[in-house]
């Protein structure tokens, strides 16, 4: 099966002073190439820390206890994908923001509050994209230079030099880099005895490397000399002017100088998209953006993103607690209870045919558009996860509970093409 | 709905403005215009669900009606006769009113009510606020927040006043062994319980819904507006629901009153707001909701912008700015709400050419 990032068996857990918290029992999702997949479920099943799993950004006391994350972007680890939860931290941090991005729930608190929009968005193009955007401005200053305007004293011709210098270094560094870690996913994928010593002294190595030449690091904090780089942040602002506006936010020379507080929540919500954005991320991870807003600019935050999806991004990661936001922008989805993955399908059969009670009772919870007589609740509220329920975690809640369901954990079965659920109705009948 | 529609609450021109002081001396230089003159009936034993977007003045209308702020004009009028009502209006429009009709109108009109008279009212209006986690005191155990009002209204005491107390917790689904706890060991859906008990406790005839299920999860939300559905008929009480979530009023309110920008611009039974809908702004709201079914392929209207500033609000209609169907007189002239069939009134001045 085609798939873009797996995880299988993932748990993570939270060591609090109340006792170990397992948010995660064991989760087992796939997002396709081309697709958007939701996540939903009630607060405290567990989603965030699934993807933020994925990012390998769990806060402490969290940690991710065992199972595999593999990533399948290369052409060449088509076959086992690389592991992200081996990976060295240098190695996560040139991943995300390149190859995985990620948008929190509220944008107001993700925004820094004390930095302009360009600082902040900048920030994301100085660290992903500088190769590129450094190349650009030392092919401007040629070209300015050849012209002959040099400025006062040959500044223009200091700065050419300087910043070429500085993308030569660069780019021996992200050469180096990549030496480094195909080497060593090489290493890992050989299951030789020895290796694991091997790995980490190349880890340590990596971690070791320092992006920039001596010259230019000292270069960089000398007052007034230090100034070169303005012409760089000139070519990042452009960029980034372009970007908000692709993004559909009106006036963006002006947005780009404002600090968030200035903005309104949608516009903050797409200052936090461009973030995400700044790179061309493969795969995009949604976390409830939408859920502080109104309906009307709800509306033109799915809109944009169902744009992207089309445009630019491979694969959105969604999670929300809201059914009709699934209902209407997703491909497939998994439902989530209390660190389990409940049921797994595309979006038009789930709603159709819920296989585990838990979906069922989420989907009549919520009154519809033609909702005919009372809303039927699930009785009960997710469980504590230090001491969370034996067997199926959802048997305290379900009105289908039988014996075995407090006693073992169920299996996820394939009910219909394509439709996933671990709901032991399904399984123990067979075995009976 | 059968019942009779006789009024409980009577709104005329509501205004609540919040001065904004600048300069040296402190000097008021404007006004943000939360509500901007407001007529709205609210009849016994119904509810009436308020939505809006966030900004728009629903909570402070509630808040005012409730005098938890003080309003700047307007007069509301709590269980009193039409006749009267009209009487007093009559002479509140023609103006300059004598010392009689004064003292007339501040026994029916509850903004001017004080000290005792204000006191008395409480027992009969009731809140439920949004986030139950806010709005208990945690250091507060249980039955002292459901007793709390009782014994400010010096209503019972001693064993009647634990006994009603017990008596509350199960009418809302809990339990005598819940007395003694403090509200941080419940969970959200319990907490929210416990604030509709504190509601509860004074028999009041009506109750202000502060977008009460908005910070629960959806299985929660049902088992909150089934309780509040199972309540209203047994205690035959008045809601107005305030929220921004549209399927949520249409499955718990009667009627509907859609706000935008401190104004209301359409006001309809719920059936026939989402049924035809006619203000442009309600189409916009009611195609952007999320449908949980992936069948119903609606066509969305998607508005362009955000809400204005409530301090300099457009001229004329004050949805022109962001209406696909805004003309010259929609820039100029302020649409009224007038009737567009039964129990249906809408405020724009183009609504029949799009019917």
């Amino acid at each position: 099966m085609d798939a873009l990032l797996k995880t299988e068996d993932l748990k993570t857990n939270f060591y609090t002073f109340e006792g170990v918290v397992k948010a995660l029992n064991g989760v087992n999702v796939m997002v396709r190439p081309g697709e958007t997949y939701g996540l939903v479920g009630e607060s405290g099943c567990g989603k965030s820390v699934t993807v933020r799993s994925m990012m390998r950004i769990v806060q402490e006391p969290g940690r991710i206890e065992s199972g595999r994350i593999a990533l399948f972007f290369d052409e060449k680890d088509k076959e086992r994908g690389v592991d992200i939860v081996q990976q060295s931290d240098a190695y996560m941090q040139k991943l995300r923001g390149n190859d995985i991005s990620m948008i929190f729930q509220e944008a107001s608190t993700s925004l820094n509050p004390v930095f302009s929009i360009e600082e902040q968005i900048g920030e994301s193009f100085e660290f992903h994209r500088l190769d590129e955007m450094l190349r650009e401005t030392v092919e401007e200053l040629d070209a300015e230079i050849q012209q002959g305007k040099a400025g006062f004293l040959g500044w223009k011709k200091f700065q050419r030099s300087q910043l070429a210098r500085e993308l030569a270094s660069h780019t021996a560094y992200d050469n180096a880099v990549e030496e480094l870690d195909a080497q060593i996913i090489r290493l890992e994928s050989t299951d030789l005895q020895g290796n694991a010593s091997a790995v980490a002294a190349l880890n340590k190595k990596r971690e070791g490397m320092k992006p920039f030449s001596l010259s230019t690091r000292i270069l960089r904090r000398v007052p007034i000399l230090r100034r070169y780089r303005n012409r760089l942040s000139k070519t990042i602002r452009t960029h980034i002017v372009e970007l908000l506006r692709s993004l559909g936010l009106p006036n963006p020379e002006n947005v780009v100088d404002r600090y968030p507080h200035e903005l309104s929540g949608g516009m903050q919500q797409r200052i936090v998209i461009a973030i995400a954005l700044a790179c061309n991320p493969k795969l995009l991870i949604a976390d409830e953006p939408t859920s502080n807003l109104d309906v009307t600019i709800q509306a033109q935050i799915l809109d944009l993103i169902r744009k992207l999806k089309e445009d630019t991004i491979e694969s959105v990661i969604f999670i929300t607690h809201d059914l009709g936001v699934v209902a209407e922008l997703c491909d497939r989805v998994s439902v989530m209870y209390a660190g389990d993955v409940a049921e797994t399908a595309a979006v038009k059969d789930i709603f159709a045919k819920q296989y585990h009670p838990y979906t069922e009772g989420l989907i009549a919870s919520v009154p519809k558009r033609d909702q005919k007589g009372e809303l039927k609740p699930i009785h009960g509220t997710v469980p504590n996860l230090v001491t969370p329920p034996t067997g199926c975690r959802f048997h305290p809640r379900c009105p289908k509970a039988m014996d075995i369901c407090s006693q073992v954990k169920p299996e996820t079965i394939e009910i219909a093409p394509e439709h996933f659920v671990a709901c032991h109705l399904y399984t123990s009948e067979d075995k009976a | 709905m059968s019942k009779k529609t006789e009024n409980l609450i009577d709104i005329r021109g509501l205004k609540k403005y919040y001065p904004i002081h600048s300069g040296v001396f402190r000097k008021h230089t404007a006004d943000v215009k939360a509500v901007d003159g407001i007529d709205l009936t609210i009849r016994k034993g119904e509810c009436l669900g308020l939505v809006g977007e966030s900004g728009c003045g629903k909570t402070t209308m509630g808040k005012t009606i409730l005098r938890l702020h003080d309003s700047t004009d307007g007069r509301v009028y709590f269980d009193q006769s039409p006749e009267k009502i009209e009487e007093l209006e009559a002479k509140v429009a023609a103006g300059d009113l004598d010392a009689a009709t004064k003292k007339e109108l501040s026994q029916a009109d509850i903004l001017s009510y004080k000290g005792l008279s204000l006191k008395e009212l409480r027992k009969s209006i009731q809140i439920v606020f949004q986030d139950p986690s806010n709005s208990l005191n945690p250091r507060m155990l249980v039955k002292n927040i459901i007793a709390e009002p009782l014994m400010i209204q010096g209503i019972l005491k001693g064993k009647e006043l634990e006994d009603r107390v017990v008596e509350l917790l199960e009418t809302v689904g809990l339990s005598r062994q819940h007395l003694r706890r403090y509200p941080h060991e419940f969970s959200g859906g319990q907490r929210q319980r416990i604030a509709v008990a504190r509601a509860l406790a004074t028999n009041p005839k009506f109750i202000l819904m502060d977008e009460p299920t908005s910070a629960l999860d959806v299985s929660v939300q049902a088992q909150i507006l089934n309780l509040l559905k199972k309540l209203q008929d047994e205690y035959e009480l008045t809601y107005l629901f305030v929220t921004h979530h549209l399927l949520v009023v249409k499955y718990i309110s009667q009627r509907v009153a859609v706000m935008y920008l401190g104004e209301i611009v359409e006001l309809s039974e719920t059936e026939d707001l989402f049924a035809r809908p006619l203000h442009p702004y309600t189409r916009a709201l009611l195609s952007a909701i999320p449908d949980p079914n992936p069948e119903n392929g609606t066509e969305k209207i998607i508005l362009t912008g955000d809400v204005p500033n409530p301090l300099n609000p457009p001229t004329g209609c004050r949805f022109h700015p962001r209406c696909p169907y805004a003309t010259e007189v929609c820039r100029t002239k302020e649409p009224v709400l007038e009737s567009a069939g039964e129990d249906h009134q809408v405020a724009c001045h183009r609504w029949k050419e799009m019917a």
